[in-house]
């Protein structure tokens, strides 16, 4: 564009200072600082610094690692289909099925309303549930289904996927929801004028336009669940630990700060793909659709 | 018309299937709070079935517990300045990445709206990583530092969302009208902005309040609730973890019906 | 009179490529109605926005009351705006939206209310005062955005599609009104709209945009009748345009169009064999009979009748194809009836100083 005489805009700069120093300071440069560790070299009882990838050949030869990663994601992608396959029978119950706008919305603010609980408090109940002396066991022996208390509720990837989706399932319903209540009631009535049943209104109509939200819902959850490291402690049991764990040992007692930032450069990786991919889906899902 | 009427009734039945799936979904979304909330008064140690009966014990040992209470106080202290931080820096992040046009602004906008998606502990350690070499003592300040870097994003997608629906012509019109940016900011935009502000704000607050992965590695010897809590539990489970958790759950009750009301008052169709 | 507003050579393009104003000049007289009369995206409404402030010229300049204005912010000129969609502050009653101006310049509360108070009475919403925008009826709104204002005074008012949001009924009601509002401030308005009913209606003087250039200015009749191009011909009322041959530029000019021959008055800047077009009013014509003695008889077949109740249109084709358009005004109910059916030849006149001669090139 061509050189015009304007005033230096001084209050934009000053608009802009503070929130730019921050996300320079406190962002960039931390994730550059993980960056530049996770090609140091670990040397009892510190590190010190070096340009290889050693780290990151250890994640994938150890199967201590690769293992982890590989769970993370399987636990990921299990949280996500269960939180989907709950969250848009319940979207689209409310949006197309209750007609009192009043009860539509108490039953999207039930969803929701769980957010505001302590996700510890979340995560915590289940365990007191699921465990050997837990609530749903002492009901079974009680009532005589039982005989005597099983340990195969806790500590495992059942109990992992079961609480993981029971926390982020609101994540799933908001997008979901505000995509499903955006497609115009029109466009369903006039599937339904030129000759479509239910079922190809659903398949054809309302499941294409609630897409966005869909990937939307996915991403996030996949996102969280991927990084959570607060459930695998309470509710996963040896088996259940996630990659987060391991990073926070590398941090902790392991005290090998390299091997645990290319751990976490790693997941900054994979996440920003997740996002990368579900941006690229969303703008292909927007030209197809016009 | 039988034909009719069979379908009809086959819409009556999956009607009645999906309602019931609806019952289930929010009992399972609600038992949990159910047993939080009951075991919370049950007189006994375990939380198994049957009850054994009402008590108000776990509630009175809270309130004599200064541990607990020192957590609280520090967590409201952390909660506060961290909101604070994410509004000032956040309500202007959302304004340049609305309105303005500045190098790098890509690089910002991801860079600022990461942390929602980015799980905490990665913020947590880069923080970490960050205060250790520049030798800061670690404690609850570095805490308030890191949750408002990883609750910014909250605060500037709510504000930045309402400005992109805020009419832009209503900025002409003031300025039009004689007044300097800044008077149009604080008498036309900041108004018309203000409950998402609030709304932000609060959710920053309740999130900061309940934050863990980011405080496990940038607090000192200070704990916040949440930290507390969670070092109690891991020496194991005792009904006064429910007690807290039923408070929790009182509080947050609150706070949603008084920001309700207060978007409500607020805003105008 | 002496000029209030001064636009000189201004241009302005966007993004790099866009040309929205280019090269416009324009003077107002104090005192004057002048619309900027065009289809979208032909640079009124920009060059409107550089009048108020809100977009900066690349070149030119822009004089207010003799002051370069050019490059200084809106909240500094002494113009106002009444905003298409109103921009009614949404948070504030419909007095406070009308003394924000007021209050921004600092005066005391007493002269601020009264003055309030007298602009939304010049406007009738003296009762709406204390109503929230989202209160007022699209009428309503249009008379706050207006009172908000005027009440600065100022020496010039910009007006940006102001009635293109109300309906048919309140739109012809507010032209009026505004026009009178005009008369009765006596400051310069400057308003900017698509519809030509409505320039033709308010305006002192109509300047009709085309990609980014003035194709015409002038009074509302000099345009109608006098037409400086077939684009101003056409979009101004409506015009049959036909193209075709000049054939002899001896006593008047002679124009042929496949067996249509039409003497036009005498023109300056024709000669024979030149490509030409012509351009007829519809309403300007008259039914003749086959053989009549007039200058220009034209012969087509009536395709279709359009009745508009107090007007029908004849939908007509000439031999060479073009479609040819006749206004009859209906003005006792047995006129319908003797005109001529669809399907039928008709032939009319029309008088040499009513056809508009145009060079090909000046489309």
């Amino acid at each position: 564009m061509k050189e015009r005489k304007l005033p230096v805009n001084y209050l934009g700069l000053a608009v802009l200072s503070a929130p730019l120093v921050w996300a320079i300071v406190f962002m960039f440069v931390p994730y550059m600082i993980i960056l530049t560790y996770s090609f140091w070299i670990k040397k009892y009882p510190t590190f010190e610094p070096a340009f290889q990838f050693g780290n990151y050949v250890q994640i994938f030869a150890d199967p201590q690692y690769y293992q982890v990663l590989l769970r993370t994601m399987r636990i990921a992608l299990l949280v996500t289909f269960f939180s989907l396959l709950i969250a848009y029978p319940f979207a689209y119950y409310l949006v197309f099925k209750v007609r009192s706008a009043r009860v539509r919305l108490f039953l999207y603010m039930a969803v929701i309303l769980p957010l505001w609980v302590s996700y510890l408090l979340r995560a915590y109940t289940w365990k007191t549930i699921l465990g050997s002396q837990g609530v749903l066991n002492s009901f079974l022996v009680w009532s005589g289904l039982l005989s005597a208390p099983t340990d195969v509720l806790l500590y495992n990837q059942f109990s992992m996927v079961l609480t993981l989706t029971y926390i982020f399932i609101p994540f799933m319903v908001m997008p979901i929801y505000t995509s499903l209540e955006k497609i115009p009631r029109n466009l369903v009535e006039a599937a339904s004028d030129l000759g479509v049943p239910p079922l190809g209104v659903l398949t054809k109509v309302i499941w294409p336009l609630s897409l966005p939200g869909v990937l939307a819902g996915a991403t996030i959850t996949f996102c969280l669940t991927f990084g959570d490291f607060i459930a695998p402690i309470l509710v996963g049991g040896p088996d259940g630990s996630m990659i987060s764990n391991v990073i926070t040992s590398q941090y902790g007692t392991a005290l090998n700060w390299p091997l645990g930032s290319a751990l976490a450069i790693l997941m900054l990786v994979i996440v920003l793909a997740i996002i990368e991919l579900s941006d690229r889906l969303q703008k292909a899902e927007r030209i197809a659709t016009g | 018309m039988a034909e009719t009427s069979q379908n009809y009734t086959a819409s009556r039945i999956g009607d009645g299937v999906f309602g019931a799936a609806i019952a289930a979904i929010l009992a399972y979304l609600y038992l949990p709070v159910a047993v939080l909330i009951i075991f919370s008064f049950n007189d006994s140690n375990t939380l198994t079935l049957p009850l054994s009966g009402f008590t108000l014990k776990w509630y009175e040992e809270l309130f004599g517990n200064s541990d607990l209470k020192k957590a609280l106080f520090n967590s409201f202290y952390v909660a506060t300045l961290a909101t604070a931080l994410t509004v000032v820096i956040g309500v202007p992040a959302a304004f340049a990445l609305d309105r303005m046009n500045f190098p790098g602004k890509t690089l910002f906008r991801r860079l600022v709206l990461l942390p929602l998606v980015l799980p905490g502990i990665i913020t947590g350690i880069a923080m970490l990583n960050l205060f250790k070499l520049m030798g800061f003592r670690l404690g609850l300040e570095t805490v308030i530092i890191g949750h408002a870097t990883a609750l910014l994003s909250v605060v500037v997608t709510q504000v930045f969302a309402r400005l992109q629906r805020l009419n832009r012509n209503l900025e002409e019109a003031a300025a039009d009208l004689g007044a300097k940016p800044w008077e149009t900011f604080f008498y036309i935009v900041l108004p018309n902005i203000r409950s998402a502000i609030i709304g932000s704000a609060l959710l920053s607050f309740t999130l900061s309040f309940d934050e863990i992965p980011v405080t496990f590695f940038l607090t000192g010897r200070d704990n916040t609730l949440p930290m507390y809590i969670w070092s109690t539990m891991r020496r194991g489970i005792t009904p006064e973890i429910n007690a807290v958790g039923t408070l929790i759950v009182a509080a947050s009750l609150v706070l949603i019906a008084l920001s309700v009301w207060m978007l409500r008052s607020n805003e105008r169709p | 009179m002496k000029s209030i507003i001064e636009i000189d050579g201004v241009s302005r393009t966007f993004g790099g490529k866009v040309v929205a104003v280019d090269n416009v000049q324009l003077h107002v007289a104090e005192g004057e109605f002048v619309t900027l009369l065009g289809p979208s995206g032909c640079g009124k409404t920009t060059l409107l926005r550089m009048l108020a402030g809100f977009e900066m010229p690349d070149s030119g300049s822009v004089r207010l009351d003799g002051k370069d204005v050019t490059f200084l912010p809106p909240y500094r000129r002494d113009v106002n705006m009444v905003f298409q969609d109103y921009a009614l502050f949404p948070h504030l009653t419909a007095a406070k939206n009308v003394g924000f101006g007021l209050e921004r310049q600092k005066l005391d509360r007493a002269e601020i209310g009264k003055r309030v108070e007298s602009a939304l009475q010049l406007v009738g919403l003296s009762a709406m005062a204390d109503r929230m925008p989202h209160q007022l009826s699209g009428g309503q709104r249009q008379r706050v955005a207006l009172a908000r204002a005027i009440v600065r005074r100022p020496r010039v008012l910009l007006l940006d599609e102001p009635l293109s949001a109300l309906d048919a009924n309140l739109r012809e009601a507010m032209q009026v009104e505004l026009k009178h509002l005009h008369n009765k401030l006596g400051i310069t308005f400057i308003m900017v709209t698509h519809d030509q009913t409505e320039a033709l209606v308010m305006s002192d003087r109509i300047v009709v945009m085309h990609r980014g250039r003035i194709a015409q200015a002038g009074t509302p009749s000099d345009l109608y009748d006098r037409p400086a191009s077939t684009y101003v011909a056409s979009f101004v009322g409506t015009s049959n345009i036909v193209e075709g041959t000049i054939v002899s530029v001896a006593d008047g000019i002679a124009f042929e169009r496949q067996g249509l021959r039409l003497r036009c008055l005498p023109l300056p800047g024709f000669s024979p064999g030149q490509r030409a077009l012509a351009a007829i009013r519809p309403e300007r014509l008259r039914i003749v009979n086959a053989g009549a003695k007039e200058a220009n008889v034209i012969a087509c077949t009536v395709e279709e009748r359009l009745f508009h109740g107090n007007s029908v249109r004849l939908r007509c084709r000439l031999a060479s194809g073009e479609v040819f358009l006749c206004d009859r005004q209906l003005n006792a109910s047995r006129d319908l009836g003797a005109l001529p059916d669809a399907g039928q030849p008709v032939h009319f006149a029309a008088d040499p100083d009513s056809i508009a001669l145009f060079r090909e090139d000046s489309r």
